[in-house]
């Protein structure tokens, strides 16, 4: 039932685009960093006016968003995210408790060593077993703030040891407890493939976590480092390498948590449709095989009008994460703004439709998301925009993936990080559950291959009368 | 003179006597009754004051005596003429009346001619004369002159003899003293009126000269009876104010006439006419015009209404000559005022008083909502008010109306009212009548703005009040649009959620109670809670037949406005397009949150139930490629996965269908339609525009606007629109309002009759195919998901078991698999086979190649 999300973040890198998230999140609806809001934004344009007539610029009692969604209301009229913290070292989250108060403090949990998960997803997984119950009492918690729970969204980073490691027990844990009709979704940040890694377990790491993502997850958004810090350079046109690795991982932070917020945009800003999470997912994913998604941004820039934002969607140098000869399952495109011109998104949305390589079962239609801009943000641009799809591109990314992995695994490298002990009964043991999740990613690999047949939907199996 | 007179009167009454008295009475006997009727005239003459009843009385007594004398001999013929004779002296007030006519009658008498002649064929007749020019024109055209005693044998008689009978005529002071009657209306011996009123018999004594002058001189007379015969005929009896108003104009002319005759013919010694020619002139002048302008529209008067009088009249005042204008001027400002009543009335209060339905403006009192019950009557506006004008007064009564008896806005109107009244009354507008009653000027300038500013004020006050913070006409547009056009879809997606348990029941079994309960939750969950018009909304359930339907199909959202004054002007008639567009896409988002629920059931169920068989099934698949042989239940692994895989693309591809058709409706269809029909038509393209064009102008050419400032300043009153939204009138905002509507309940693909091409179906037909298609699928899904949880469950058991090594009810278990695997069959095979392949690929092939083949929705075709 459409409701609240509660938003789950773990890990320094889902601690860090959390904070960044929650920033974008507050200016939208006009809170400030305490939780207390800002009175909301009158639109005048459409009201009756007459010459020199001052009108109310601004309203405390009545609002158009719903703000709700993502954060209680306190009778004091404070609001507060619906949002957990999680890490195992304390650096990031007391960042976002310095920059935005607005954080419950009962709802941070830091470990008590604050030593972290030295990246490795089993120091993780272990330490969330060892607190499960604190965890499960966090979100019960929260959970009984909600009137309508729909959503629960996890933002973490796969590669590293607590966003991957706490975050694929919380998956689990979720799942056990609230897997019926609840939806779990996650916003996974995936390591650089190119560069060589600093954090040499990673595929590890990696793999551990996308057979939790494949598993319990209803949809995974998947961000792509080596794509985003591209996109970063293409949209503010900084090509300045002299800054400060904080900085640079800041505005990538940004950037992500952009696109966070702007999935939900028509949650928090109702219209005609998509006012639900399960609108949208319903829409991007067919069926839960083919349930990984990928986003695109489109450029700040004022002078693009909705025909050409929706072209700008479709360049690959705004995905989030590499696309090479991909075929597409779905689009959902996002313009967000007000007084949209439809004629030119409708002339956008088929000239796209024609651009674009559908697998050949589907609709061929490219699906709209009339976002809304919020009053609060009053900056220049006049619309901005973004794309969710499902599309083929997932196969190399987990490929590549499953090929660094190989070259570990084949040589048992590192596993000694992963083992209880280091007989060769506990290693055969680790390396077959990780075997385990190899082939779960290989599976997910064969059906978005296989999806791009026409006997995907029209299988001869189908069509035999005795098959029983 | 008066000597003269009273031995001429003596001499005269002799010789009468003598004729009528016959001889054998003897001398003494005619002197007795010429002194005795001497002596009545000398007294008649001398007593002035005494009463003329008295004068009678000794008359007849007189007569009387006399009468036994002609009884006695036989001679009652002559008796009778007698007294006529006596009777009508006593008619005449003065000695020179008796006198002239004595004279007269001798006259006669030596002629030898009876002047009760039987009628000859000359006759003056008003109605083929009466509006000859010139007396004197066409004479061959007067009767008179051609028969009148020609001479017999003009060859032999000598010019003055010949000439002479011509000369023979009546005095012209007989006709002078007998005339004055005539032009009266009057019946006198020397000319009588035929019966008709619509002749005049002319002594064949006059000749031609006087004739040919009484001629016209008569038609006064003729036109004057029959004007006051209508008079009499009609007071009292009309109905239209304005032919009263006529009527009493007439009345007043004819008093003057009279008047003016009187004079003419003044018995006071100082006579203004002493000739028949002097009276001619003196009524040609004065009265020949008049009467006959009068009479000309007496004529029609039946025939027309007040209305076409008016007109008439206004017309006339435009005539080429110059006494007829002035003449209809002066009648028209007369006539004019019974309708300056009813403009007044309306123009200040809002009232019709028109009660003999000669307005331009009607009540219609058998219809029930404001707007039909009054009525604009375009042909009936008079000439003399401008058509533009006309609109213009038409919507300031209605809105004069609206504003008091739907707005309550009386203190507003009271200084209306106030304003304008004074402003009637003082200004330069007024042109005060005889009777002090105030008469605008109907054609003038200040009368035209007058109506422009008083149009002005209120369009003014009535775009404040309709759309400023009393109604909020825009923001309830939105609102409804938000409600019945589901613009707050989250809100009706609760709706859906929360009662989707009730509204599968039938419309009788459901109790408002659930529906007020429906209500309160969906917008406590949804982002109506924080809306100003959330205490607006409300449920309902449509009438149908005994209640047959299910809560899905009568379910009816209510949005209440029944305490704004817009309330009277979108009426249930309205409102019933808005309730038409709900209930569509009520139903599409419906089946829209269903497929959604579809989804996370589909998505649950994968997760949860199905997890384990997709691991085997992705162990299979990975093993196939190796060996490729596959058991029974391999295949039946295989089988079930991919079913359920295919179910869920056909859901998407359905959800996907639908949502394009919601995409469609609500953002080209309805928001394209409110912008372009609503705000682009209700507000100005620019905020407060005017002033910017004006300025604009005054850059341009500063000697152009000082011209155009100077014009302004003669108007009345300087009240610009000055706000943001355009100047409309009530019904310029309803019909835009009204086409807003129509263009999206009409829309190609909800018209019914609007037919695709190929199929030669209409599209809302099609529409409701796929809908229930969609429909089956969802239903079928929810079958084929129950039986899958049951063959899971199944298949697990029967692997612990074959694991636990129980065979004890393997059996069993083997049989419940086998009939939930045809159940499964069969319901796999309909979704498949019937309901996707057979049904939804034709339906919606189908419909796209409609959409294709019609310009409008080629693009919408792409996007199916």
């Amino acid at each position: 039932m459409p409701g609240e999300t509660i938003t789950l973040q773990a890990g320094q890198c889902g601690n860090q685009v959390g904070l960044q998230y929650w920033h974008q999140l507050a200016q939208e609806h006009g809170i400030q960093p305490d939780g207390t809001p800002l009175a909301y934004p009158i639109d005048n344009s459409l009201t009756y006016q007459q010459e020199g007539e001052e009108l109310p610029s601004t309203t405390t009692k009545f609002r158009d968003d719903r703000p709700e969604l993502f954060y209680t209301i306190s009778d004091t009229n404070k609001y507060t995210p619906r949002s957990i913290l999680i890490d195992l070292e304390p650096s990031v989250i007391n960042k976002c408790a310095n920059q935005l108060p607005m954080f419950n403090p009962r709802n941070i949990h830091l470990s008590e060593q604050g030593s972290g998960a030295a990246n490795n997803w089993k120091n993780g997984y272990s330490y969330g077993v060892e607190y499960q119950e604190d965890l499960l009492n966090l979100i019960d918690r929260e959970m009984d703030k909600c009137d309508n729970l729909s959503n629960f969204q996890l933002i973490h980073s796969v590669a590293g040891g607590t966003g991957s490691g706490v975050g694929s027990l919380l998956l689990e844990l979720l799942h056990d407890r609230f897997g019926n009709k609840k939806l779990i979704n996650t916003f996974s940040i995936f390591p650089s493939n190119e560069k060589t890694s600093d954090v040499v377990v990673q595929p590890y790491n990696t793999v551990l976590t996308l057979k939790r993502l494949i598993d319990f997850s209803d949809s995974s958004f998947i961000f792509h480092n080596d794509s985003l810090n591209s996109i970063e350079n293409l949209l503010l046109n900084n090509y300045n390498n002299s800054r400060k690795t904080d900085e640079v991982f800041e505005s990538t932070n940004k950037l992500i948590s952009y696109v966070l917020a702007s999935v939900s945009n028509p949650l928090r800003f109702p219209g005609y449709m998509y006012s639900s999470i399960e609108s949208i997912f319903s829409t991007l994913i067919p069926t839960p095989n083919l349930k990984f998604l990928t986003t695109s941004i489109a450029p700040f820039n004022n002078s693009l009008n909705e025909y050409d934002m929706l072209l700008e969607l479709l360049n690959d140098k705004y995905k989030m994460n590499r696309v090479e000869q991909t075929k597409y399952i779905s689009v959902l495109n996002y313009i967000i703004g007000q007084n949209l011109d439809q004629q030119e998104i409708r002339k956008g949305i088929i000239k796209s439709q024609n651009r674009i390589d559908f697998v050949p079962w589907t609709s061929n239609s490219i699906q709209l998301v009339h976002g809304k801009k919020s009053p609060f943000i009053k900056t220049n641009s006049k619309l901005s925009g973004i794309q969710i799809s499902n599309n083929t591109s997932i196969v190399p990314v987990f490929n590549k993936i499953l090929r660094q992995y190989d070259l570990l695994a084949k040589r048992e490298a590192y596993l000694n990080s992963y083992v209880e002990s280091n007989d060769r009964v506990e290693r055969a043991r680790v390396l077959d559950s990780f075997n385990e999740c190899r082939e779960t990613i290989a599976s997910v690999v064969d059906e978005y291959k296989s999806c791009q047949l026409d006997s995907y939907l029209d299988d001869d199996i189908l069509q035999e009368d005795e098959i029983m | 003179m008066t000597l003269d007179k009273s031995q001429l009167v003596k001499l005269y009454t002799k010789r009468l006597v003598k004729s009528l008295v016959p001889a054998e009475f003897g001398e003494e006997f005619i002197q007795s009754i010429t002194s005795d009727l001497l002596v009545s005239i000398a007294k008649v003459s001398n007593s002035s004051s005494r009463s003329t009843s008295s004068i009678t009385s000794e008359l007849n007594q007189l007569t009387n005596q006399y009468r036994t004398q002609f009884i006695s001999r036989g001679l009652q013929t002559e008796w009778v003429r007698f007294q006529t004779i006596i009777e009508s002296l006593q008619s005449f007030k003065s000695v020179d009346q008796i006198y002239n006519y004595l004279i007269f009658f001798n006259t006669l008498k030596s002629q030898g001619t009876s002047f009760i002649s039987p009628i000859r064929s000359t006759k003056t007749n008003i109605r083929n004369e009466s509006l000859r020019s010139s007396p004197l024109q066409d004479n061959s055209n007067n009767k008179f002159f051609t028969s009148q005693s020609n001479p017999q044998n003009s060859n032999t008689m000598s010019l003055d003899k010949l000439i002479n009978p011509y000369y023979q005529t009546l005095s012209e002071d007989t006709i002078l003293k007998y005339l004055s009657y005539t032009l009266l209306g009057i019946d006198s011996k020397l000319l009588s009126f035929y019966n008709d009123d619509k002749h005049i018999q002319l002594p064949t004594s006059v000749n031609s000269s006087y004739s040919g002058l009484l001629f016209n001189v008569l038609e006064c007379g003729l036109i004057y009876k029959n004007l006051i015969n209508f008079i009499e005929l009609k007071k009292g009896k009309l109905n239209s104010p304005i032919k009263v108003a006529y009527i009493r104009v007439m009345e007043s002319y004819l008093l003057e006439y009279v008047k003016d005759i009187n004079e003419i013919f003044n018995k006071n010694g100082n006579q203004r006419c002493s000739s028949l020619l002097d009276v001619y002139n003196a009524l040609y002048d004065n009265w020949i015009y008049e009467l006959r302008l009068l009479y000309s529209i007496v004529v029609d008067l039946d025939k027309v209404n007040g209305l076409d009088l008016l007109t008439k009249i206004f017309e006339l005042t435009k005539f080429g000559d110059y006494k007829i204008q002035n003449l209809s001027l002066s009648i028209l400002k007369e006539i004019i005022k019974p309708y300056n009543e009813i403009l007044q009335a309306w123009l200040i209060n809002g009232e019709l008083i028109d009660s003999n339905n000669e307005f331009f403006i009607k009540f219609d009192l058998e219809k029930d909502e404001f707007n039909d019950i009054i009525q604009f009557l375009p042909a009936r506006i008079p000439k003399f008010i401008h058509k533009n004008l006309g609109v213009k007064i038409y919507q300031i009564g209605k809105m004069i109306i609206f504003l008091t008896k739907y707005c309550n806005e009386l203190q507003w109107i009271n200084e209306y009212q106030n304003k304008y009244s004074r402003l009637i009354h003082d200004s330069s507008i007024i042109d005060k009548g005889i009777d002090n009653k105030i008469v605008l000027s109907l054609s003038t300038n200040d009368f035209q703005n007058l109506i422009k500013s008083q149009y002005q004020d209120l369009i003014n006050y009535t775009t404040n009040v309709l759309f400023g913070s009393k109604n909020y006409l825009i923001e309830n547009l939105i609102n409804f649009k938000k409600t019945y056009f589901i613009e707050n879809n989250d809100f009706i997606h609760q709706v859906i959620l929360k009662g989707n348990d009730i509204f599968n029941n039938l419309s009788n079994n459901i109790n408002v109670n659930y529906l007020s309960q429906i209500l309160e939750e969906s917008v406590s969950n949804s982002s109506m809670k924080n809306l100003k018009y959330k205490e607006r909304l409300d449920f309902r359930l449509l009438n149908t037949q005994q209640g047959s339907n299910i809560g899905w199909e009568v379910f009816m959202i209510d949005y209440k406005f029944d305490d704004l004054s817009i309330h009277f002007l979108l009426d249930s008639k309205i409102m019933i397009g808005y309730y038409k567009m709900f209930n569509f896409l009520w139903k599409l988002r419906h089946l829209q949150v269903m497929l959604e629920e579809n989804y996370i059931e589909s998505s649950t169920l994968n997760k949860n139930e199905l997890h384990n068989i997709n691991y085997q099934y992705q162990r299979l698949r990975r093993n196939s490629d190796r060996n490729g042989v596959l058991t029974i239940r391999e295949r039946k692994i295989i089988w079930i996965v991919k079913s359920f895989n295919s179910i869920n693309l056909i859901r998407n591809r359905l959800l996907n269908h639908i949502n394009v058709l919601i995409n469609h409706l609500s953002y080209d269809v309805i928001e394209n339609t409110f912008q372009a029909e609503i705000i682009e038509k209700v507000f100005k393209s620019n905020k407060f525009s005017q002033n910017k064009k004006e300025n604009l102008l005054r850059s341009l050419n500063s000697k152009f606007i000082k011209n155009l400032d100077e014009t302004n300043q003669t108007r009345v009153l300087h009240n610009d629109n000055k706000s943001n939204v355009n100047e409309l009138t009530i019904d310029g905002i309803l019909s835009i309002h009204e086409n807003y509507l129509n263009q999206i309940i009409n829309n190609k693909l909800l018209n019914e009759n609007i037919i695709g091409k190929v199929t030669r179906k209409s599209y809302i037909k099609q529409i409701y195919e796929i809908l229930d298609i969609t429909f089956q699928f969802l239903t079928s899904c929810r079958e084929f998901f129950n039986l899958l949880v049951n063959y899971v469950l199944l298949l697990k058991l029967e692997q612990q078991e074959s694991e636990d090594n129980i065979n004890i009810e393997e059996e069993e278990i083997d049989e419940d698999l086998l009939i939930v695997e045809e159940s499964l069959q069969n319901i796999i095979n309909r979704i498949y086979k019937q309901i996707y392949l057979r049904d939804y690929k034709t339906t919606i092939n189908e419909f796209v190649q409609d959409l294709r083949t019609d310009h409008d929705l080629r693009d919408l075709s792409k996007l199916f």
